[in-house]
C-alpha cells in the first residue's frame, strides 16, 4: 500500500472519529450527580465534620449516587431519605421509625440516624441496622406505603411510591407545584 | 396483457381500439366507484373528552398513575394533576383539586392519542402485552381487559362503547385504588 492511499484512508477516519467522540458525554445520572455539587457533602455533627458516610448529604436524593451498576462507596440503596422535625430545619431528626410496606407485605423498618437519614440497602446478607441503615434481600414490589413514627407522632404518606427510591426526588426542600416539601413530623403552624 | 403486442386469437394490435383494455378500464372505474360509496367501517377517531364524567376516573388515576414519581412528573408525555401530586401553577397544595385541573387532566389523557378507544395509547400502554398492550416504562398496570380500571377508561374515552355497567366498573376501580383522605 502506498503512503498516498494510506493518507487517503486516514482522511476518511477523521470524520468517523469526530462523530464517535460526539457520542461520548455525560449521562443523565452523571449530570444529576454533578448538579448536587459539594454542598452538605460533609456535615457538622456534634462539633466535628463527618466524612462521607451514612450522615452525609441529608435531604438530597440518595439514589442518584447510591444505585446502578457502580454505586458510590459500593453501597446501593432501594429506598433512602431524610426525615425532618420541621420543614425549616437544617438537618433531619434522629430516632424516627420508618416503616415500609410493599405489595408483598412488610418490607423494611429502619430508624433514622443523627442527621435524620435512613437507608434501605440491598447488598449484604445481614439484617443488622447500623447508623440508619437496614439491609433487605429484594427490591421493593410497588406500591410502597410509608409510615413514620416517633414518640406519639405517627404519619402515613397518603400516596404510594411506584418507582422512585429517593424520598428527596419528590420531597424537595421547598414546597412547590411538583413537590410537597420535606418529609416532616410536624406540619408548619 | 402488455399493450401493442399481438396475441393470437385476441384481435386488435397497436393503435386500434382494444376492447379488452376498455372493458378492464370500465371494471376498474366501477370498482373504484363502488369502493367510494361503501360505508367506512373503521372506528371513528374520538372527538373530544367527556370532561363532565372525568370525576369517575380521577380518584384511581391519582393513586395508580398520577404520583409524582410517575405521571405527576410534568416532563412525562401524560401529565396528570392530583391533590397529593403535581398541582397546576399557582394552586395551593392544601386545596382540593380544582375544576380547571380536572379538565386539564381530561384533555391530557384524551390527547395522548387520536385513535379509537380500544387502541388509544392511554389504554394500551398500561395493558400487559399478553393482553394486547404495548411497552410501558411503568410496567403492566392491567393484566387483562377485564380490569375495572381498563373498562372504566375505555368507556370514558368513547361514550358509544360505554356499557351499562360502566359506572359500576369505575366504582370498583375507585374502591381498589384511591388515595385515603388526609387524617385530621
Amino acid at each position: 500500500m502506498t503512503s498516498v492511499s494510506r493518507l487517503s484512508r486516514a482522511r476518511w477516519l477523521v470524520p468517523v472519529l469526530v462523530t464517535s467522540l460526539g457520542c461520548l458525554g455525560s449521562t443523565t445520572r452523571e449530570e444529576e450527580r454533578a448538579a448536587l455539587g459539594d454542598t452538605d457533602h460533609h456535615v457538622l455533627v456534634d462539633g466535628r465534620w463527618e466524612e462521607p458516610g451514612p450522615l452525609h448529604r441529608p435531604g438530597q436524593p440518595c439514589l442518584v449516587c447510591h444505585s446502578g451498576a457502580h454505586p458510590a462507596e459500593g453501597t446501593s440503596f432501594e429506598v433512602a431519605g431524610t426525615i425532618y422535625e420541621r420543614a425549616t430545619d437544617r438537618y433531619g431528626v434522629p430516632g424516627v421509625l420508618v416503616t415500609l410496606e410493599d405489595a408483598e407485605g412488610p418490607y423494611a423498618q429502619v430508624v433514622t440516624n443523627r442527621t435524620g437519614n435512613f437507608m434501605v440497602a440491598r447488598e449484604g446478607d445481614d439484617d443488622e441496622s447500623d447508623a440508619g441503615m437496614v439491609r433487605v434481600r429484594r427490591a421493593f414490589v410497588p406500591p410502597l406505603r410509608v409510615t413514620i413514627e416517633r414518640d406519639a407522632v405517627e404519619r402515613s404518606m397518603r400516596s404510594f411510591v411506584w418507582r422512585e427510591g429517593s424520598c428527596s426526588s419528590c420531597h424537595r426542600a421547598d414546597e412547590a407545584d411538583d413537590s410537597p416539601g420535606r418529609v416532616v413530623l410536624e406540619d408548619a403552624p | 396483457m402488455r399493450p401493442g403486442r399481438p396475441v393470437a386469437g385476441r384481435g386488435p394490435t397497436v393503435g386500434s381500439c382494444n376492447s379488452w383494455d376498455t372493458r378492464a378500464a370500465l371494471w376498474i372505474l366501477i370498482a373504484v366507484g363502488l369502493l367510494a360509496c361503501a360505508p367506512d367501517t373503521r372506528p371513528v377517531p374520538l372527538a373530544e373528552p367527556d370532561v363532565a364524567r372525568f370525576g369517575e376516573l380521577q380518584p384511581w388515576l391519582e393513586a395508580r398513575c398520577a404520583t409524582l414519581d410517575c405521571h405527576g412528573d410534568p416532563g412525562r408525555p401524560l401529565r396528570l394533576f392530583s391533590e397529593t401530586g403535581l398541582r397546576a401553577p399557582g394552586t395551593s397544595r392544601d386545596a382540593p383539586l380544582s375544576s380547571e385541573e380536572l379538565e386539564d387532566n381530561a384533555w391530557s389523557l384524551f390527547g395522548v392519542d387520536d385513535t379509537p378507544a380500544e387502541r388509544h395509547l392511554a389504554v394500551t400502554k398500561p395493558l400487559a402485552r399478553s393482553a394486547g398492550g404495548v411497552d410501558h416504562v411503568g410496567g403492566d398496570v392491567w393484566t387483562s381487559r377485564e380490569d375495572p380500571m381498563h373498562r372504566c377508561l375505555v368507556g370514558w374515552l368513547d361514550e358509544t362503547q360505554r356499557p351499562e355497567s360502566w359506572s359500576v366498573d369505575c366504582a370498583a376501580a375507585r374502591a381498589a385504588w384511591s388515595v385515603p383522605p388526609e387524617s385530621p
